[in-house]
C-alpha cells in the first residue's frame, strides 16, 4: 500500500523539482547514474565471486576478528555494503557460517563503506573526474560483450566506476549551479533540532535510494558546493547509515531466519551507533577537530571533516557492540525463532541463496543429504533396522543377527511424509538456479539432480524388498530365511559405510570401499552365481521362493548401485580426484562381471590342475 | 621481468594448473592403494579364518582392479614423475 503511494509522490516531487530548476535535473541524473554505476560494479564483482570469495567467506568463520577484517577489506575493494551483505545473507541461509561469524562480517562491513566517503571527499572532489569517467565507460562497454566472465566481470566493475565517477560529476556540477538559483543553507537548521530533522532526511533519502553511498555522495557534494551546513551534513550522514539497513532487511525477507537475524543485528548496530553519534555529537566534533589537525586536513575543509566523522562513529560503533555480539546473538535467537518445520520442508533452499550460483548449490548439496537422512531413516526401518544403530558403531553379528520381531513397514506412507514434497521441492529449485549458471556448474547440478533421484529410487527398491522381506525373515526354511538376512545384512552395512564417509580420515579409499560391498551383494544373486537351478532341484526352496529371490536380489542391487553413486556425489570432498568426470576409478558393471569371470576361470583351472594330481 | 611473466603465465593457464592438480591427487591415491594392497596382502598371509580370507581377497582383487583403472588413467594424464 505505503510503496503504491510512494511512488507516484517521488514522482510528483521529482517533475515539480525539474519544473522549477533545471539543475536539479543534473543533480537528480546524477544521483541515477551513480546508482547505475552501482549495480554495475555489484553485476561485475558478481563474476568474481565464483569461488574466491566463498572460499575467503568460508575462512574467516572461525575468528570474530577474521569476520570483520573480512567486512572492511571486502567492502573497501567492492565499494558495496550491500553487495557483501547479500552474500552473507546467501551465506548464512545455505548454513556455512554462523550467525555471529555473519554478524562481525556485517560490523565490518559498516567500518568498511565509510571509506567511501573518504575516496569521494578526497579523490572525487578535488579532481576533474569526469576525465577519468569517459574512457573508463568506453573500455569497460568494449569490455562488457566480451564472452570471456572474467573480462565481462572487469568490463562490469570499470563501466560501474566509470558511471559512478560521471555521477559524481553530474551531482557536482548540479549544486554548483543549483547554489545560483536556491541557496539550500538558508534552510540550515541548527542545534538538536536540525540534527534530528536531518538525520531523518538522511534515513529517508537512503530508504529512498537504497544506498548509505548515493545518500553520502549527494551530501558530500552538496556540502562541497555550501549548500547544507556541516552540522547538517553530519546529521545527514548519521540518517544515511541508518536508512542503509533497509537494504540487508529487504535482502533477508526472502531468506530465512538466520538471514533474518543477521538483518536484525545490522539493523540494532546502525540505530545503536546513530544513537550513540546524535548523543555525543559534540564530543565527536571535538575529536574529528583534534584528530584532522593532527593528520593535517584543513580546517575549511568540511568534505574530509565529514568522512572523517564518519569514519569515527562507526569504530566507536564497532567497539560499544562487539564485546554484546554473543549476546546480541542470544536475544536474536529468542526474538526471531524459526517456524516450525515438518521433516520434509526444505531447511536450506531459499531465495537468498538464489543471488550466488556457488552457494546455492552448495545449499542443494546440504539439502539433499537433509533428504539422504530422511530417506536413511525409512530404508533402515524397511529392513528392520534401527536407523540410530546403523548410523552408530554397529557390528557385523548385531547386522546378521534376526530381528526379534520383524515389522511391516508402511514406506509409502513414511515416503509421502519425508521424502515426497522435499524431493520436488529440491527438483524446483535446481531448475530455478540452472537460469543463471556456468556449464561447469549445470554440471554439478545434474549430480545432485541424479544423486536425489538415487536416493529415491532406493527408497522405492527397499518397498519391494520389503514386501518379501517380512516374511522369509521368519520363515521356517532356513535356506531362504538366510538368504533374505544377507541380502539384509549387507544393505544395512553399506548404509552403515555410507554414514561414516563424510567423518573419515580418508573419504577416497573409503569409497573405494564401497566397492567391496556392491560385489557382494552381487554374489549373493542366485541368478549370477548359478545356484539357483541347484538349489531348486534340492527342494531347498520353492520356485515361488527363486522367483521372489531373483526379483530382491535385483532390488538391494540397485539400490547399493544408486547408495554407492549417490554417496560419491554428495560426501565426497569437492577436489576429490573419485568425483565427477574422474569417478573412472571406481568399479562398473563390467568391472565386476569381469572378476567374477576371472574367478570361475581360477576356480576351473584349479579344478583341472586338482583332477590333474 | 621474465620470471614475473612465467609466473603470470602459469597463473592464467587455469587449465595447466587444474591437470597438475589432478595428476598431484591422482599420485596420492595411487600411493595409498599401494600402500593398502600391501596391508592386505600381509593380513592374508597371517589370517587362518576361512571367513575372514575370502573377505580380505576379495577386498584385494577389487583393489586391484581399481589400481589397474587407477593406473591406467595416470597413463593417460602423464601422471608417473
Amino acid at each position: 500500500m505505503l510503496r503504491k503511494i510512494l511512488l507516484p509522490v517521488i514522482f510528483a516531487i521529482l517533475a515539480y523539482g525539474f519544473w522549477i530548476s533545471p539543475d536539479l535535473k543534473d543533480i537528480a541524473a546524477g544521483v541515477a547514474i551513480f546508482l547505475f554505476g552501482m549495480l554495475f560494479l555489484e553485476q561485475g564483482f558478481k563474476a568474481f565471486t565464483g569461488g574466491t570469495l566463498e572460499s575467503l567467506l568460508k575462512r574467516t568463520t572461525d575468528k570474530l576478528w577474521k569476520s570483520l577484517s573480512f567486512g572492511v577489506l571486502t567492502t573497501t575493494l567492492m565499494q558495496s555494503s550491500s553487495l557483501v551483505s547479500v552474500i552473507t545473507i546467501s551465506f548464512l541461509s545455505a548454513g556455512l557460517i554462523g550467525l555471529a561469524a555473519g554478524i562481525g562480517i556485517i560490523f565490518g562491513a559498516n567500518l568498511g563503506t565509510t571509506t567511501g566517503a573518504w575516496l569521494i571527499a578526497g579523490f572525487g572532489l578535488k579532481v576533474k573526474i569526469s576525465a577519468f569517467a569517459m574512457p573508463m565507460l568506453v573500455f569497460g562497454i568494449i569490455l562488457v560483450f566480451q564472452s570471456s566472465k572474467a573480462l565481462k566481470g572487469t568490463g562490469y566493475i570499470l563501466a560501474g566506476l566509470g558511471f559512478l565517477f560521471l555521477g559524481i560529476h553530474f551531482m557536482k556540477e548540479g549544486f554548483e549551479a543549483f547554489k545560483d538559483t536556491i541557496d539550500l543553507s538558508a534552510y540550515a537548521i541548527p542545534g538538536l533540532r536540525g540534527l534530528l530533522i536531518f538525520a531523518l532526511l538522511g534515513i529517508i533519502a537512503t530508504v529512498i535510494m537504497q544506498s548509505s553511498h548515493a545518500t553520502l555522495v549527494l551530501i558530500i557534494t552538496a556540502l562541497a558546493a555550501g549548500q547544507i551546513s556541516y552540522e547538517n551534513a553530519l546529521a545527514l550522514s548519521i540518517g544515511a547509515n541508518v536508512g542503509t539497513t533497509i537494504t540487508a532487511i529487504l535482502g533477508a525477507m526472502g531468506s530465512n531466519v538466520e538471514g533474518r537475524r543477521l538483518a536484525g543485528a545490522h539493523m540494532i548496530f546502525n540505530l545503536v551507533t546513530g544513537i550513540v553519534a546524535i548523543l555525543l555529537i559534540d564530543q565527536f566534533l571535538t575529536t574529528v577537530n583534534y584528530l584532522s589537525e593532527k593528520i593535517g586536513i584543513a580546517d575549511d575543509d568540511y568534505t574530509l571533516k565529514l568522512a572523517l566523522f564518519h569514519t569515527l562513529f562507526n569504530l566507536v560503533g564497532i567497539i560499544i557492540m562487539l564485546p554484546f555480539i554473543n549476546r546480541l546473538v542470544w536475544l536474536l535467537e529468542r526474538v526471531l525463532k524459526p517456524k516450525k518445520r515438518k521433516v520434509s520442508e526444505p531447511r536450506y533452499l531459499n531465495d537468498s541463496v538464489l543471488e550466488m550460483p556457488d552457494t546455492a548449490i552448495e545449499a542443494i548439496n546440504r539439502e539433499i543429504r537433509h533428504l539422504f537422512d530422511n530417506a536413511f531413516d525409512v530404508i533402515a526401518y524397511g529392513l528392520n533396522y534401527n536407523p540410530d544403530s546403523l548410523r552408530g558403531d554397529v557390528s557385523t553379528e548385531e547386522l546378521n543377527r534376526l530381528p526379534d520381531k520383524v515389522h511391516k513397514i508402511d514406506i509409502d506412507a513414511l515416503y509421502d511424509r519425508k521424502i515426497k514434497f522435499l524431493y520436488s521441492e529440491i527438483n524446483a529449485f535446481i531448475s530455478q538456479v540452472q537460469t543463471s549458471t556456468s556449464a561447469e556448474q549445470n554440471e554439478e547440478l545434474y549430480r545432485l539432480r541424479m544423486a536425489s533421484r538415487d536416493i529415491v529410487e532406493s527408497v522405492k527398491a527397499v518397498k519391494h524388498l520389503q514386501k518379501n522381506m517380512v516374511s522369509y525373515l521368519v520363515s521356517p526354511n532356513a535356506e531362504i530365511r538366510d538368504q533374505y538376512l544377507n541380502i539384509r545384512a549387507q544393505l544395512g552395512m553399506l548404509m552403515h559405510e555410507i554414514s561414516r564417509i563424510e567423518e573419515s580420515e580418508d573419504p577416497d579409499l573409503m569409497m573405494l570401499s564401497l566397492d567391496n560391498l556392491k560385489v557382494s551383494i552381487r554374489r549373493n544373486d542366485v541368478l549370477t552365481t548359478g545356484v539357483i537351478d541347484e538349489k531348486i532341484r534340492q527342494h531347498l526352496i520353492t520356485a515361488e521362493m527363486a522367483t521372489s529371490l531373483m526379483n530382491d536380489n535385483a532390488y538391494a542391487i540397485s539400490m547399493a548401485d544408486n547408495l554407492v553413486e549417490m554417496a560419491g556425489v554428495l560426501f565426497l570432498p569437492k577436489e576429490s580426484i573419485l568425483r565427477g568426470e574422474d569417478r573412472v576409478i571406481s568399479l562398473n558393471e563390467r568391472d565386476i562381471e569381469t572378476i567374477f569371470e576371472d574367478e570361475n576361470t581360477g576356480t576351473a583351472s584349479a579344478k583341472v590342475s586338482g583332477g590333474i594330481q | 621481468m621474465e620470471k614475473l611473466l612465467k609466473k603470470l603465465g602459469k597463473i592464467l593457464d587455469q587449465d595447466l594448473e587444474k591437470q597438475k592438480e589432478k595428476r598431484d591427487k591422482l599420485r596420492k591415491l595411487l600411493k595409498k592403494l599401494r600402500q593398502h594392497s600391501k596391508y592386505l596382502k600381509k593380513e592374508i598371509e597371517k589370517t587362518k579364518d576361512q571367513d575372514r580370507l575370502g573377505q580380505l581377497e576379495q577386498e584385494l582383487k577389487i583393489l586391484q582392479a581399481q589400481r589397474k583403472k587407477a593406473v591406467a588413467l595416470c597413463k593417460e594424464i602423464n601422471c608417473k614423475k
